[in-house]
């Protein structure tokens, strides 16, 4: 049994300090898989968080997929706790990149950005992440569940089956708490 | 701002009121849902404004570099 198995069936069994234990194992196996991917790939290749968050999921907790294999040894419930750290995780790692690299841009380095002809697109996401990241803490004082289902769906890459299976919500709920979600913050964006 | 109280109900009116087509109905709605809580009222009005314009917001990220 792996450590991330053991701290879900800790979860499960409703041992509060197991949550506390997750997140930070499930954070570095992320950074982990990104920093190998990206040693293999080629210069401005780009990594999808859907993909790091399912492989991640297979290497820490095993081939659980529902319905394709025979047995289920974790639950949804499981599944739920882990996507939420993944999720999690992700946010905290795209956020401290965006970071960097806007410290990169106001500090100096700006020199070496530039030689680096990085993408113009690029830039625009670092800056358009820290904005809705911003507007996803307000969300969460207002609707923590809507904010959680952001986390499920935009960072970790969850569908809507997979992101209401997550929360326990029908998949119509999530559908309509999405809807709301998205609308939220885009208006929120848009009138800063 | 006390827009926590307002948790579940703002997500619930929004929804309802979306699925109103005839704006008379819709306002006739918000009248009724909203009472005298104006600002609750101008923020669902934004929202139900924001709506198509949202095409595929927001667009999932991608990480490259500096991990």
């Amino acid at each position: 049994m792996s450590d991330v198995t053991h701290i879900l069936s800790q979860i499960e069994a409703g041992d509060p300090r197991a949550s506390e234990q997750l997140l930070p194992l499930v954070y570095e196996e992320l950074r982990k898989l990104a920093a190998a991917r990206l040693a293999q790939e080629k210069p401005g290749q780009t990594l999808q968080a859907t993909a790091l968050v399912h492989e991640a999921y297979l290497r820490l907790v095993g081939d659980l997929g529902p319905g394709v294999g025979e047995q289920k040894p974790a639950g949804w419930n499981s599944r739920g706790h882990f996507f939420g750290a993944a999720a999690e995780a992700m946010r905290r790692i795209l956020v401290e990149q965006a970071r960097r690299k806007e410290a990169k841009k106001r500090g100096g380095e700006r020199q070496r950005i530039e030689l680096v002809d990085a993408p113009a697109v690029e830039e625009q996401t670092a800056v358009d992440l820290l904005a809705l990241d911003q507007a996803l803490t307000e969300l969460t004082a207002v609707d923590p569940r809507a904010a959680e289902l952001v986390k499920l769906r935009y960072f970790a890459g969850l569908t809507g089956k997979d992101a209401a299976d997550a929360l326990g919500i029908s998949v119509r709920t999530a559908d309509r708490t999405w809807l709301y979600a998205r609308t939220w913050l885009l208006n929120k964006l848009e009138s800063r | 701002m006390n827009e926590g109280i307002h948790a579940m109900s703002e997500r619930s009116i929004f929804l309802t009121a979306l699925d109103i087509a005839d704006p008379a109905q819709r306002s006739a709605y918000l009248d009724q849902i909203c009472g005298n809580d104006a600002a609750l009222r101008k923020h669902i009005e934004e929202l139900i404004a924001a709506e198509p314009k949202l095409g595929g917001y927001p667009f999932q990220p991608h990480t490259n570099v500096d991990l």
